[in-house]
């Protein structure tokens, strides 16, 4: 598999991290548009596999997602570039606010930038998220589109902690693929 | 000096308690930050809260930066940033080296089919509080305080165009939303 430069880990999380608007989940779409499906370094499932472990530990998930990434394709310090590519944007755009904080709020063109920018990021999430799905549903069908709709209802209909959902989720997994399909269907046990 | 530490730390404490991410770490700069070493107060908290609201980049780290940088200039948002991150950061490597070493084992397998399906139920979830807010002023049609943010629901529109028609980039499509945001100013 071809690999990324350091300096093109670097860029690349740099300009995501630059115009991911959201938190929490909202960059892992445009990762994934640029790494999956512009330049092919990771499967779609791969991608959803260090998706996976960025919510055991704490902290900005943009930045676990960035270094995880770049672990993965150029190792230790692969993800040392992507760390700093993911942490440089917001602490420039923060000190910046910070200083012309009273002119940020009032002035109507940066507003009206901001107002554009955020209409295109959600636009470009979403369609994302249609991939990632695409690419998700593609094995073990039936499971797989029970187990999206069905987290997706709980999490957006009620205040189930989303760290329940995730180890319910991977619980669920374990006893479906591993205990009932491998070994009770196939008489393992 | 002094300050320069006990930012990193009072940081280093937030980001290695902070799971979840997002808004869950509030409570937690509450404590730390408002309460004990009074550095910003409740209000301004509210301020770092709508500022991440409108700019790109993680609550924790736009609001270590904000703390950093009034108590101690940029170098001050420097270390509480690196304090925020510095927990995840090496407890990802830690996690991401067992992984990609076991990551063939079967039961691992099957919990990652378990989990994929649901992270991207979760992405949804995210997708949609996005746009719920960009293009609706919050709220759903229909809902109460929900309006039509006619200039994001029409960059949102082209952005599924160019998305679907075409290889322009994330960069690109933010740029072209960033314009018609500003060319929005002068016309309307």
């Amino acid at each position: 598999m071809e690999k990324p430069s350091l300096f093109r880990l670097a860029s690349s999380f740099f300009k995501i991290n630059m115009v991911t608007f959201g938190g929490g989940y909202s960059i892992i779409p445009v990762i994934s548009k640029t790494y999956v499906e512009k330049w092919g370094y990771l499967s779609e499932e791969e991608m959803l596999n260090l998706i996976a472990l960025c919510p055991s530990v704490p902290g900005a998930m943009a930045v676990n997602a960035s270094v995880l990434v770049g672990y993965r394709l150029r190792g230790k310090t692969g993800a040392l570039v992507s760390f700093i590519g993911a942490i440089l944007p917001p602490l420039f755009i923060i000190t910046a606010v910070f200083y012309f904080y009273a002119e940020f709020q009032s002035n109507q063109i940066i507003q009206a930038v901001l107002n554009g920018m955020r209409g295109a990021v959600s636009a470009i999430m979403l369609y994302a998220t249609f991939n990632m799905a695409k690419g998700a549903l593609k094995s073990n069908k039936i499971f797989s589109i029970l187990m999206m709709s069905s987290i997706f209802l709980i999490g957006y209909f009620s205040d189930v902690p989303t760290v329940a959902l995730i180890l319910s989720a991977g619980a669920i997994g374990f006893f479906y693929f591993r205990i009932f399909k491998t070994l009770v269907l196939k008489g393992g046990l | 000096m002094a300050m320069l530490w006990d930012l990193f730390v009072t940081f280093l404490t937030i980001g290695s308690t902070a799971f979840g991410g997002g808004y869950a770490v509030m409570p937690l700069i509450t404590r730390y930050v408002v309460e004990e070493r009074q550095w910003i107060t409740i209000v301004e908290l509210a301020d770092v809260t709508s500022i991440s609201q409108m700019t790109p980049g993680p609550i924790i780290l736009n609001s270590a930066t904000f703390v950093g940088v009034k108590m101690a200039g940029f170098m001050g948002g420097v270390v509480a940033t690196l304090g925020s991150v510095l927990p995840s950061f090496i407890l990802i490597l830690i996690l991401g080296y067992y992984f990609f070493k076991h990551s063939d084992l079967a039961f691992i397998q099957a919990i990652l089919s378990g989990l994929r399906p649901a992270i991207v139920g979760l992405i949804l979830i995210a997708s949609l509080a996005l746009i719920q807010t960009s293009l609706f002023n919050g709220a759903w049609p229909g809902m109460e305080g929900s309006s039509f943010n006619l200039v994001a629901i029409l960059t949102f529109i082209v952005g599924i165009l160019i998305s679907s028609k075409t290889k322009i980039d994330t960069l690109g499509i933010v740029t072209i939303g960033g314009l018609i945001g500003l060319a929005s100013y002068f016309i309307l």
